[in-house]
């Protein structure tokens, strides 16, 4: 998720939020816990991004996912 | 921070390869170094049981070849990359494909070819590290 969030960051999570496009969330996919960005939430399910594209593995990828795989949203970093 | 650690943690991740994420066109950059060494040597030895092994030999490093390549392919490099290099498709097409033809011959000018090709790749590869 750099450049906004790198590497073994600390990161402050909401268990309980309304999911909205923009915003960084954590997502139970593939048996791991991902943090990614939600580009766009809709009929089809959540699309998630990394911030680095050129990097990440995400819903470009694997599709989008269910909105019941979003677990939490990302409010700050604690470090 | 002290307060962090009072909180329940939980470890995420940015990245869904296994954890590894190393990529390296190095990896079929020395199966084709094989292939190519076992041409050669081929050129210069004409026992049966010799040439037998080296056959062998040959087909596994080129199946190798083909199988790195496709993982930098299909794991390593995202659209971003090919917008970048267009030729991208073609030239991991025509690499596995002369990974193929170096399994039909032995003749170590193919084996060259292979080498060549995984050299563009490589080169590539190099400007996306650097990008």
């Amino acid at each position: 998720m750099a450049p906004t969030y790198n590497p073994g960051a600390t990161l402050l999570g909401l268990r309980w939020f309304r999911p909205r496009s923009g915003q960084v969330v954590v997502a139970a996919h593939g048996g791991r816990l991902l943090v990614k960005r939600l580009v766009k939430l809709d009929e089809q399910g959540a699309w998630l991004e990394g911030d680095n594209p050129g990097r990440s593995t995400d819903s470009r990828h694997f599709g989008a996912i269910s909105p019941k795989e979003l677990q939490a949203r990302i409010i700050a970093r604690l470090d | 921070m002290k307060f962090a650690r009072v909180l329940p943690a939980t470890t995420v991740y940015a990245h869904c390869d296994l954890p590894c994420g190393v990529y390296d066109p190095a990896q079929a950059r020395i199966e084709a170094t094989s292939v190519h060494a076992i041409m050669k040597k081929m050129e210069a030895n004409q026992d049966p049981d010799f040439r037998t092994r080296a056959i062998i030999i040959k087909e596994e490093r080129a199946e190798l070849v083909k199988r790195h390549l496709w993982v930098l392919w299909t794991d390593y490099f995202k659209p971003e990359h090919l917008e970048k290099h267009s030729n991208l498709h073609d030239l991991f097409w025509r690499a596995t494909k002369q990974a193929g033809e170096c399994k039909h011959h032995h003749e170590a000018a193919e084996g060259q070819k292979l080498l060549d090709l995984i050299e563009e790749i490589a080169e590539i590869f190099n400007a996306t590290k650097k990008a």
